[in-house]
């Protein structure tokens, strides 16, 4: 043990035990503020990158999707199409479509038929004008395509980047998964400012001029569903679709979180998703929940259909079922 | 080329034909006309979807009379061939097709054995080409309810009627009737190993893969 | 009001002053934090694909050393309760460095999560007035409560205990005391709050586990003391201000029973995972032995399970009894929870996605300066606070000089 002196209180004060306030202390602090400042100026360069029009007042002051006046949108949309035209050579047809009353969006996946070719994570990419390296780059893709042993669904061994000569082959079968639209979305419960909500018609959407970034609710989904902007999206002018919304597909920002929303863009209007359009054996079924004659509710009532992951407790509007 | 191909054979059927055409007849068929209309098969999906490829999975051997719209009158030479009623050794027009569908063993099992532009229904009855899911409707009972419903096979467009087109693809759309299950298909590009990860794999699938 | 600004034209004056170890100290961290600021405005403009982060391992380092922080700056709380509730005056001396490290870590931990944020220009969506705030649904949200609650806590308890000394005046019981109080709940409410930010995800079951929020406060109890404990002796060592070695061997006991717990609650979590392993187990499995040919977290966690047997074993042998032992431990402790509860907890956690992917992760050069600019700010902070705390604390920074400092 070290002996215990006791804290002596200095007769002194502050003034006393420190050099006064001189010319000479004077210079030396400024010369000491001039070297901080410089190494601050070096610290802060990267920010002269940042190019013009990244982040406006506007952007800054823009409220949440919810709140803002029809004129507001429309305001904002066509700041949004003048960016896309700016930057890309192409002005697209930006719109803000509601959810159509006495519509909720329902999915539903035949696994016997799904072969495993792809298209749909392909089709997504030219639906949804997501960044890409190149046409085969579908990271930012909403779907992902598992292959599976028979004999199980193990998602755990599942292989995403298979690819053989030829598929489907004998001893697997393949699942795509995306954005299961969940009744209980935990994505849409975790988001800390309310960027990620569900729509009238059950569709998860994500306001991408107010999304903070944070991922919380990527670290939430259980379905891998959801995809982040590390980047300032690349695409190219040939490959954009013009046909965009608000919501969905238009052209996003760096640093926000995109997902899934059953095409919006296209399903509000009427018609099928991207994705069930472009699949070659018909696996997917799309349609109203709420209209009892609509195909997804014949899945329900005549195939015996599963939920992936029915323990987390999501309660998907997509659906699995097994059918020739 | 293809019309070719087809010129000659035409010519060879009909010197086989020929042997077997009764006296009276013309001995030189005369050549088929075609002008017909094609196939009134209908479109698949949305013609504003031209970024989308939504070709169907049916398989091309040899001459696919439903790709290429269907335009001959089959009775232009079936006229002059009796109906066998085996299947063992194939025309030499149609010898490309090999039949692989389930227990059917022979052409007249669906083909109508008097009228070769139509289909056999239970009765004899025909059943025009456009109906040709009734035809399949004979076997396929549960599929062809689905199909009604709107669940199996391929529907695009529109989900929503009232507000546009919703095409509904035949069974010989996606189906080669002689060979109903799908060919197998060369898988679209893979995902890849995410560049920023660590570690990736050493034998990277996205590496062995030429784009 | 006039005293107050005189007080703080004099701490400014303080910061200022100091010896040339000190000026050595501070210019250092002062470099590092710009070489981090560079690295975040780089970050900034290029997006975070600067990082080492993907779509699949969504979270890395900065929530890492975040959640580890939030440990850190909830175990201040093993100083207050001894002081304030056991009444043990030895601890009285040192309760308020713990109460500065607890806002120095705060601050780090606000800074790690700014910096994790694609969109840090629109933070203000997260504060109220201006923005649409989730709460309760969110997790989150309850977190910005908590963490900035106790750092405003923290702020008054210390700043009024300060100005108080300064004044050479006996601090008004009403005025501190109940936040005292407060601030015991609250670091337990940061602590457990952060667990379930986790704990909430049901889809990714290796943080779905009832055992992580006592795991977090356990290893906090360790974690925390243990970089006090290295603190103290430095205080004591560098500035004029003596502390005793009984609050740090009350430090001691406390971290052996807190390592104690969290190997044993280890213990039960291992058990959990391997006796009878489900699908759940993968990502267990990942993390300590490597899953489908990928292992890169496999030194990781086994270096930190070694630093913490290593730690353990000193802490409750007769070798901690010396300060030399008792620092190693600390040491050990701490590096072993920080990898264990950064990398160990966050990562895995995304390793196999919930879709069976493994992709792996590790922080890039960038991300790691910026970590590291965070970490320098923090001493840089704490030390600043320890340059002018200390000398109020021993009377030489007063508001009436002339008076004796006995009359305190």
């Amino acid at each position: 043990m070290h002996p215990e002196p006791q804290n002596e209180v200095s007769p002194k004060t502050i003034e006393q035990v420190y050099q006064p306030l001189t010319r000479r202390t004077f210079l030396k602090g400024a010369a000491a503020s001039m070297v901080g400042l410089a190494g601050l100026t070096a610290a802060l360069k990267p920010l002269l990158e940042l190019e013009s029009g990244a982040i406006t007042l506007d952007d800054l002051l823009q409220k949440h999707y919810r709140e803002l006046s029809a004129d507001d949108l429309k305001r904002i949309m066509a700041g949004i199409a003048d960016k896309t035209e700016k930057e890309h050579g192409v002005r697209p047809a930006v719109r803000d479509l509601k959810p159509l009353d006495g519509v909720e969006f329902g999915y539903a996946l035949n696994l016997t038929r799904c072969i495993g070719c792809r298209k749909c994570a392909h089709a997504c990419l030219k639906e949804n004008n997501q960044s890409r390296d190149d046409a085969n780059d579908i990271e930012m893709s909403y779907i992902r395509v598992l292959e599976l042993d028979k004999g199980a669904i193990n998602l755990e061994t599942s292989n995403v980047y298979y690819d053989p000569a030829k598929v489907p082959q004998k001893d697997k079968f393949y699942m795509p998964v995306q954005c299961q639209q969940c009744r209980q979305s935990p994505c849409t419960k975790v988001c800390p400012v309310q960027a990620t909500w569900q729509e009238k018609d059950g569709l998860v959407v994500v306001d991408y001029n107010w999304c903070i970034g944070c991922r919380y609710c990527m670290a939430a989904c259980p379905y891998d569903a959801r995809r982040f902007n590390y980047q300032k999206p690349t695409i190219t002018k040939e490959a954009i679709n013009p046909n965009q919304s608000y919501l969905s597909n238009r052209i996003r920002p760096k640093g926000v979180v995109e997902k899934c929303t059953f095409c919006l863009h296209r399903t509000r209007d009427g018609k099928y998703p991207a994705c069930l359009e472009v699949c070659p054996t018909g696996a997917r079924v799309f349609g109203n929940l709420r209209d009892p004659n609509s195909e997804i509710n014949y899945i329900l009532n005549n195939k015996r259909v599963y939920v992936l992951k029915e323990e987390v407790g999501t309660l998907p509007r997509f659906y699995y079922f097994f059918d020739k | 080329m293809l019309a070719l191909v087809s010129f000659a054979s035409w010519i060879a059927l009909a010197l086989v034909t020929m042997r077997g055409s009764r006296a009276g007849e013309p001995a030189q068929p005369a050549l088929p006309v075609v002008a017909r209309p094609p196939a009134d098969q209908p479109k698949v999906g949305l013609a504003s979807d031209a970024h989308l490829d939504k070709t169907p999975p049916r398989r091309t051997v040899g001459l696919d009379l439903v790709r290429n719209g269907w335009t001959y009158n089959c009775m232009e030479c079936h006229k002059l061939i009796q109906a066998r009623w085996r299947y063992d050794r194939p025309m030499n027009e149609h010898k490309d097709v090999k039949l692989e569908h389930g227990n059917n063993r022979f052409c007249l099992n669906c083909h109508h054995p008097t009228n070769r532009n139509a289909f056999v229904d239970y009765d004899g009855a025909e059943i025009a080409q456009r109906d040709v899911v009734q035809l399949c409707a004979k076997c396929h009972g549960t599929t062809f309810r689905d199909w009604t419903a709107g669940v199996h096979g391929r529907q695009n467009g529109f989900w929503k009627t009232d507000a546009g087109e919703k095409t509904k693809l035949r069974c010989i759309q996606c189906h080669d009737p002689h060979q109903p299950k799908f060919g197998d298909m060369k898988p679209l590009a893979p995902l890849r190993y995410p560049t920023r990860g660590a570690n990736p794999p050493p034998a990277a699938p996205a590496a062995s893969r030429k784009h | 009001m006039r005293d107050y600004v005189t007080f703080l034209w004099r701490v400014w004056r303080l910061s200022w002053q100091g010896s040339v170890k000190y000026y050595a100290w501070m210019s250092v961290l002062t470099v590092l934090v710009l070489i981090g600021l560079h690295a975040w405005a780089r970050q900034f403009v290029d997006g975070l694909q600067v990082t080492g982060m993907t779509n699949q391992v969504s979270w890395g380092a900065y929530i890492a050393n975040f959640t580890f922080l939030v440990g850190v700056a909830a175990a201040a709380v093993m100083l207050v309760i001894p002081a304030y509730i056991y009444k043990k005056e030895h601890m009285h001396e040192v309760v308020l460095f713990g109460e500065l490290m607890a806002i120095a870590v705060i601050v780090m931990c606000l800074l790690f999560v700014t910096v994790d944020l694609g969109r840090p220009d629109r933070f203000l969506h997260m504060i109220p007035p201006f923005g649409v705030f989730n709460f309760p649904g969110s997790i989150l949200s309850w977190d910005v409560i908590v963490l900035n609650g106790y750092l405003l806590i923290n702020l008054h308890i210390a700043s009024y205990l300060l100005y108080s000394r300064y004044r050479q005046q006996q601090p008004t019981k009403k005025f501190y005391i109940p936040f005292v109080f407060l601030s015991i709940v609250w670091a337990v409410s940061i602590h457990t709050v952060t667990a379930f930010l986790y704990v909430g995800l049901a889809g990714r079951s290796y943080w779905h586990h009832p055992l992580v929020p006592s795991r977090f406060l356990a290893s906090a109890f360790v974690a925390g003391p243990a970089l006090m404990v290295l603190a103290f002796q430095i205080i004591r060592r560098t500035t004029r201000y003596w502390i005793g070695d009984q609050p740090i061997f009350t430090l001691r006991m406390l971290m052996t029973v807190a390592m104690i717990i969290n190997m044993f609650l280890l213990g039960c979590e291992l058990f959990t995972e391997f006796y009878y392993p489900t699908q759940h187990a993968a990502a267990a499995h990942y993390l300590y032995f490597g899953l489908h040919g990928h292992s890169g977290l496999v030194p990781w966690i086994w270096t930190a399970i070694t630093l913490d047997v290593i730690g353990l074993v000193l802490l409750a042998s007769p070798a901690s009894r010396q300060i030399a032992g008792l620092n190693l431990a600390c040491v050990a402790c701490f590096v072993g929870i920080w990898i264990e509860k950064g990398m160990g907890l966050i990562i895995p956690g995304f390793v196999p996605t919930p879709l069976g992917q493994v992709v792996e992760y590790l922080p890039t050069l960038n991300e790691t300066l910026v970590c590291l600019g965070i970490w320098a700010f923090g001493a840089l902070m704490y030390s600043w606070m320890l340059h002018v705390a200390v000398p109020i604390m021993n009377g030489s920074l007063r508001a009436r000089p002339e008076l004796s400092p006995s009359t305190l």
